[in-house]
């Protein structure tokens, strides 16, 4: 994939500017405010599941590829592996139990796993494929703003 | 604004029995430990009363949201409770996308907060 491409180690002190620049990005190829600040979640809450549940080994690398093109914002997050589940698994488990809690006002669930939850309700297209080298989310966002984009890929 | 996290808690001089706490910054998995050890205490302290003024909060991620909801737990628990004030509508959106703010009811003002307690 082209566009931007960066690695960081697997730790979470990374995270806020990672997650800042690609929002800024994606406001200068015309996402408007709404939309940056979701593009922002996105990259945090996927990046914080890399690390958490990713690899603990010490060298550990997170790596990202986002591609902004006509209207759309692709986004890759790749961790490599050692993970003791299935990231795709845990995430169908946890979106129907947080579901059926939310459904009957238990939002204070003392359960974790919000963060993959809220990335499928802001994104338009979601993958998560899990093997024995690591976890890959894919995700498709699309600009419904009415700006004009500001520079092509 | 930073992107960190800065907590001022305050007296309420009309509500007495019920802190503000500001939070300025941004509450994320890096900052969010922060919150839990300013306020536990001060609920396990014998005030879980507690407005929390958002204006300054820029971004909340689901650590921050996670963090925020056991604050809101533990205060219950106590006989006490967390409203939210001034949350700005990007943050607003997340909260209402997995029933947050059902249980956490966000108020435009400090002064509209403090109505049903008088």
């Amino acid at each position: 994939m082209g566009g931007l491409k960066m690695e960081m180690p697997a730790n979470f002190t990374y995270i806020p500017g990672v997650r800042a620049c690609i929002s800024r990005i994606a406001f200068n190829f015309g996402f408007d405010d709404r939309e940056s600040y979701q593009i922002e979640t996105i990259v945090d809450e996927i990046c914080n599941n890399a690390i958490e549940h990713g690899s603990k080994k010490k060298d550990t690398k997170i790596r990202l590829e986002c591609k902004f093109e006509q209207d759309q914002m692709e986004l890759v997050v790749t961790d490599t592996g050692n993970r003791k589940f299935n990231v795709e698994q845990v995430f169908m488990h946890n979106i129907k139990r947080l579901q059926e809690e939310i459904s009957k006002g238990l939002a204070d669930s003392p359960h974790r796993g919000r963060g993959l939850i809220i990335v499928q309700k802001l994104v338009d297209k979601l993958d998560i494929k899990t093997t024995r080298n690591g976890t890959t989310v894919k995700i498709l966002k699309r600009r419904h703003s009415d700006a004009p984009l500001a520079a092509s890929s | 604004m930073g992107r960190v996290i800065n907590i001022n808690i305050k007296d309420i001089p009309e509500q007495a029995g019920v802190k503000l706490v500001e939070l300025n910054g941004e509450l994320d998995t890096f900052t969010s430990q922060k919150l839990i050890s300013e306020i536990l205490p001060l609920i396990e302290q014998g005030t879980p009363n507690l407005i929390a003024d958002l204006s300054g909060l820029s971004y909340i991620n689901s650590t921050g949201i996670y963090n925020l909801l056991h604050c809101y737990t533990k205060a219950k628990e106590k006989g006490g409770y967390v409203k939210l004030v001034a949350v700005n509508d990007n943050i607003k959106e997340i909260l209402d996308m997995i029933g947050v703010t059902k249980l956490l009811t966000p108020y435009p003002t400090l002064q509209d907060a403090l109505v049903g307690l008088r």
